[in-house]
């Protein structure tokens, strides 16, 4: 009995060092990039943020409670105002009309909710422009 | 709890309801009295509170709806006994360290946890009335297609209950429909106890988050290898349906 479930541990190991790359290997910086441009170009008064560990939306509920708090943020567009895309790990803040995104309050907030923001794009001169979130050392 | 809320100030509420069938009374590996019967029909209510993601709290409540078991009688007939009510408490305080990387998360775990005995006396008992103190260790990943988890746990009881030493490994896949998420699991959990008990469970679960407040789990495990330490039931099954909130 002892030998199965040592084979088994051994397997399920197997398993974790299979995937214990650092990242979906359907998903890399060029996919994300391309999903970005496009998020960008089709949409309005938005935030579009890269963040790291965004796997699942569910879990990810956090950020929508923390995120869809902030004062320039439109809750009446997506679900409280951000939309999740767990497989490119992008976030979609809606902004209100007219009003720039904060952020160090969008940084603080996603590292509240669990999870680590790296990145925000913009569209400049028709190329994407990533600008990188000052690190914040987070809790856990 | 199947899904603990991972942010600041975060809440979780899990109802659970077990039915476990065992078929026969074993002792050591053999079958002692084939056809002696218990069924167990339990209600769990699990909360959790989140201050931030590396410490939360967890409490598991147990309250046996009906229990009934058939014993010798050592007159060649059966003896058929009964529990219900209110079972043992277990609170715990678990601290994450938690990782994210491009595509992956998880997380390691440290877990002190404490038996409180709340369970009354009937005719036998599903909850043993006992104080215990425990420990859990976990490793969990996920990415957007695959779940991981493995964990393992060690309680140590006072009286006459045995130390149990608990380890379990999952593996899911992840699939989105209808524009929610879901997962099927295959569970293993492998339980060791001082008295020489073994047993080894394993089965499916299926695991649907209807939206992002509310999800549902249910789970199916069966006897694949059950050595009694002592005179015990046995080779059976145990399903688990749970609705669980989260915010």
């Amino acid at each position: 009995m002892m030998l199965v479930f040592s084979s088994m541990f051994l397997l399920s190991f197997g398993f974790v060092l299979s995937h214990g790359a650092d990242g979906d290997p359907d998903v890399n910086q060029k996919v994300r990039n391309l999903a970005a441009i496009k998020k960008i170009k089709e949409t309005k008064d938005i935030s579009l943020l890269y963040v790291k560990g965004l796997v699942c939306t569910s879990c990810a509920l956090g950020i929508r409670i923390k995120v869809g708090k902030l004062p320039f943020v439109d809750s009446s567009r997506y679900k409280r105002g951000v939309d999740m895309d767990a497989k490119t790990q992008l976030i979609t803040v809606a902004l209100l009309p007219g009003v720039k995104a904060d952020d160090k309050s969008l940084s603080l907030a996603i590292i509240a909710a669990g999870y680590d923001p790296v990145e925000r794009y913009t569209m400049q001169e028709g190329k994407l422009k990533s600008h990188p979130f000052a690190k914040v050392k987070s809790s856990s | 709890m199947n899904m603990m809320p991972r942010w600041d100030n975060g809440w979780g509420l899990q109802l659970i309801d077990e039915y476990r069938h065992e078929s026969d009374l074993l002792l050591g590996k053999s079958t002692a009295y084939r056809g002696f019967t218990e069924d167990v029909h339990l209600l769990h209510l699990q909360g959790v509170y989140t201050w931030d993601r590396s410490i939360r709290l967890t409490y598991k409540l147990p309250y046996v709806l009906d229990a009934r078991r058939e014993m010798p009688d050592n007159l060649g007939g059966k003896l058929v006994e009964h529990d219900s009510g209110i079972g043992d408490a277990t609170l715990a305080l678990p601290l994450k360290k938690y990782f994210n990387l491009d595509g992956r998360s998880g997380s390691w775990g440290f877990k002190p946890m404490l038996r409180v005995p709340l369970a009354g006396e009937d005719s036998y008992k599903i909850y043993d009335n006992e104080w215990g103190g425990g420990l859990g260790l976990s490793y969990d990943f996920e990415t957007s297609r695959l779940a991981f988890l493995s964990s393992a746990s060690f309680w140590f009881f006072g009286n006459e209950k045995p130390n149990e030493n608990k380890f379990s490994l999952d593996l899911g896949y992840k699939f989105y429909p209808l524009g929610t998420n879901s997962q099927i699991l295959w569970e293993t959990d492998f339980l060791l106890k001082d008295n020489g008990t073994e047993n080894l469970l394993a089965g499916p679960a299926l695991y649907w988050n209807i939206n992002d407040l509310t999800h549902i789990r249910l789970e199916w495990k069966h006897d694949f290898y059950r050595k009694q330490g002592k005179l015990d039931h046995g080779n059976g099954d145990r399903i688990l349906l749970s609705l669980g909130l989260v915010y």
